[in-house]
């Protein structure tokens, strides 16, 4: 009996499972840990992207930047110093002449000149008769324009 | 017992760890399910515990050493197995499936007799009839048996002579 029970058990060793029941644990085990692949994607991944180009296009676009008015700054020069009515010295020496300034610019003539960052040349009083100052767009130079001479002097020694 | 396709339990890219699993997969499916028909005796049953085996398998298998994977996997299907017992026939009675065509018993004298083995193991307590199936129908080594139940050698020993006093009773 022992030897009939021991030959059973090991001919129900011997018998495999089915190989379709092998197949279809197989089957059941990968659909459920594969991840899940999405051919929808392929198709969803460039129709985003016309669209994406497509709003772009569409979207109202802000206008250009205005360009600075550099030129416009830079055509006004320095008034001449001649427009400064000023006495020579030798003329009357007792009375030092008082210097004139030239007239500020209108309040939107200021504000487009810092809009555009750029330098408004002033003439200065420098106290002595027979000198004006020109400001000058650095405050490392100073420039003296002398009254009994056109040469235009510059204290730092940078030609102008 | 070497795992084909499984050298390290190192980390995975996405792909190579679907591949590893796949290899351990098809490495072991046949024996899991053969276990799980033996302790269960219906091959639906044994199909539904083998699926749930292999999902463990896949979330923890990168955390198993390689040497510990084999025992993992058996101890994995006698628990599942007595669970889904317990789950789906709390009255304790395994459905047994009918006998397999006579040309797939090429040692057993008839199916009848196959049927009523299959039927005296079913009646086997779980114990018991856990240690007789790795043991007897599996062909492990006493200690992996023992390892695999968490039990002691000797206790395996008792189990199986106990299981196989029990099917010659019922059986004579």
């Amino acid at each position: 009996m022992t030897g009939w029970l021991d030959k059973s058990l090991q001919q129900l060793a011997a018998e495999d499972p089915p190989a379709d029941a092998l197949a279809e644990v197989r089957s059941r085990v990968l659909d459920q840990v594969r991840p899940k692949r999405r051919p929808w994607l392929w198709y969803l991944v460039p129709a985003a992207a016309a669209a994406s180009l497509a709003i772009w296009f569409a979207l109202p676009r802000p206008a250009a930047t205005p360009a600075r008015p550099t030129v416009e700054i830079a055509a006004q020069a320095p008034a001449p110093p001649a427009a400064v009515p000023v006495e020579s010295p030798r003329a009357e020496p007792s009375a030092p002449s008082e210097p004139v300034r030239r007239p500020r610019p209108a309040p939107a003539q200021i504000a487009k000149v810092e809009t555009a960052k750029t330098f408004q040349p002033r003439i200065l009083p420098t106290g002595s008769p027979d000198f004006v100052q020109i400001e000058s767009g650095n405050p490392d130079v100073v420039i003296l324009w002398s009254m009994n001479s056109p040469k235009i002097s510059d204290q730092s020694g940078e030609n102008k | 017992m070497a795992i084909a396709g499984f050298e390290t339990a190192a980390w995975f890219s996405a792909r190579e760890r679907e591949s590893a699993f796949e290899d351990l997969l098809r490495s072991n499916e046949k024996r899991v399910l053969r276990t799980a028909w033996r302790l269960l005796g219906s091959l639906e049953d044994a199909k539904d515990a083998s699926q749930e085996v292999f999902l463990r398998l896949h979330k923890h298998f990168e955390r198993l050493a390689p040497a510990t994977i084999d025992a993992w996997i058996y101890r994995t299907t006698v628990n599942v197995c007595m669970d889904q017992h317990r789950r789906r026939r709390p009255e304790g009675e395994l459905a047994i499936d009918p006998p397999a065509p006579a040309t797939q018993l090429t040692g057993l004298e008839s199916d009848e007799r196959k049927l009523r083995l299959e039927r005296a193991i079913a009646r086997l307590p779980e114990k018991e009839r856990a240690a007789l199936v790795l043991r007897e129908i599996e062909g492990l080594e006493t200690s992996r048996v023992a390892e695999i139940l968490n039990v002691t050698d000797a206790t395996v020993r008792s189990q199986v002579a106990s299981a196989k006093s029990k099917l010659k009773e019922w059986l004579a």
